[in-house]
């Protein structure tokens, strides 16, 4: 008798792990079949791991604590899925699904890591849009937002975080806390954080918590209606960090081949004359451009270092 | 086999198929638990119900559920089985061993509690291929171990199911 074999198939009902620890799901090579609405009720969160996950109709995934998370694509063409709940649904697959992604009413979605939902109109309303943990821009077909809190990591400030053919905001400020930002090189440090080619409503993006940083970082964000972009700008923090180039030239202190800190001034400072000592944190880069180490290519590290890049 | 308002440990030791399968949990404020290590298996599609309040817990170890037998449930003999009710299962040993079959919960108010010790290794192929539909009802990965009692699944597909009647 032919019969199709089924995966893990959820067609309603509730999850939860009570286990007492976090759990990662091995659901074998069936993945997943999602055709209802189902809740998670978060006893200890729980990850479903990479498996593929097929939606076959628009759904409401309830997290009601701690967090769900997604590590597989989720498919389903035309179908999309409503996060509800004050709990975290965090997706960190390469989603293909192209229905709408509705987060509303508290709690968070978080993308991470290689995390996507690119083919999917993204609304997030009274609630969090966490892509503090993403390795890549998000790009989303449109992105509406309203009363709501975004996390986000500043990405290197030719890159923008979050790029979107429509954004439609709403509501009172839509506010932007910054989980971390690169080392900077100058203030002002400008940081593309949103790129709409149109956008619907007033952009009302505001700062909300900046990393702890000593002295602490002190900026704004900018919301350039014109151009369709909300940018953070720092305007001052911790002492920028230099970028070095690999000198070679000091006879006295440690000798021309060392790279230690504060003592051999073995080093260029762009746009800065004469020569000039590491310090931590600085950017360092050895080229062809050294003419003072006794032996080409021959650099002795001296302790502990911690450069920038 | 349809049990009332009493607790009972039962021992399935008679190594026979269980023709038609069922098994019902009547009342509240009873606990059955099986155990044992013979060839008990079910032989029939099943439906197994457990009323409100009632808890059924099976703890047989006959069949192995990995490659390498580190795990061990009672033989579902690739029988279909559903949990209903609106009661607890409380899978100490997990369900599904030896089965290609698509075991269902639909159990509104209940609970399916999974329970099992870890795996040895998940590299093998597990011998519970067949699948799972949570339709109603809690299921709770309440143990470490539960997070590997799907496995085995395999590959959506067309297949054809094999018993060992």
């Amino acid at each position: 008798m032919a019969l199709l074999r089924h995966p893990f198939a959820i067609n309603g009902g509730t999850i939860d792990n009570t286990s007492g620890s976090p759990l990662v799901l091995v659901p074998g090579a069936g993945g997943y079949s999602l055709g209802g609405n189902f809740t998670f009720i978060g006893s200890s969160s729980l990850d479903f791991g990479t498996a593929v996950v097929t939606n076959t109709a628009n759904h409401t995934v309830t997290v009601s604590a701690n967090t769900l998370a997604i590590g597989g694509s989720i498919a389903g063409s035309g179908f999309g899925l409503t996060k509800l709940g004050v709990g975290t649904l965090l997706l960190y697959g390469a989603n293909t699904y192209s229905g709408n992604t509705i987060v509303v009413n508290a709690g968070t979605l978080a993308l991470t890591n290689g995390g996507s939902i690119a083919s999917s109109p993204l609304t997030v309303s009274n609630s969090t849009l966490d892509v503090s943990g993403l390795s890549a821009v998000m790009t989303l077909p449109s992105f509406g937002i309203s009363n709501s809190t975004m996390v986000v990591q500043s990405l290197p400030s030719t890159t923008t975080n979050i790029m979107t053919t429509t954004l439609n905001v709403g509501g009172k400020t839509n506010i932007i806390n910054i989980a971390f930002v690169p080392l900077i090189t100058s203030y002002n440090a400008v940081f593309h954080l949103i790129q709409a080619t149109t956008v619907i409503g007033t952009l009302n993006f505001g700062l909300g918590t900046l990393p702890v940083a000593s002295p602490p970082y002190v900026g704004y964000i900018t919301n350039h209606a014109a151009s369709g972009t909300v940018d953070l700008v720092l305007t001052g923090g911790p002492a920028p960090v230099r970028a070095l180039v690999w000198a070679g030239t000091d006879t006295g202190d440690n000798g021309p081949t060392a790279w230690d800190v504060q003592t051999s001034v073995n080093w260029t400072n762009a746009g800065t004359a004469g020569y000039t000592t590491f310090d931590e944190e600085d950017e360092v880069q050895f080229d062809d451009t050294s003419a003072g180490s006794p032996s080409p290519g021959l650099v002795n590290l001296e302790g502990s270092l911690t450069p920038a890049a | 086999m349809i049990f009332t308002a009493a607790n009972y440990t039962i021992n399935l030791d008679n190594g026979g198929s269980w023709t038609g399968g069922g098994l019902t949990i009547g009342s509240t404020n009873t606990v059955i638990t099986f155990i044992g290590t013979a060839n008990t298996h079910l032989n029939a599609t099943a439906t197994w119900t457990v009323a409100a309040g009632s808890t059924l817990i099976l703890d047989d170890t006959r069949q192995s559920f990995d490659a390498a037998g580190t795990v061990k449930g009672f033989n579902w003999n690739s029988r279909s089985a559903t949990f209903a009710g609106g009661g607890t299962f409380n899978f100490q040993t997990p369900f599904g061993c030896n089965s290609t079959a698509v075991n269902t919960e639909n159990n509104p108010g209940g609970v399916v509690n999974l329970l099992m010790n870890p795996v040895t290794s998940t590299a093998s192929a597990g011998t519970y291929s067949g699948g799972f539909t949570l339709t109603a009802g809690t299921l709770n990965f309440a143990s470490a171990g539960s997070a590997e009692a799907f496995y085995g699944f395999t590959a959506p597909s067309v297949c054809n199911q094999w018993r060992d009647d």
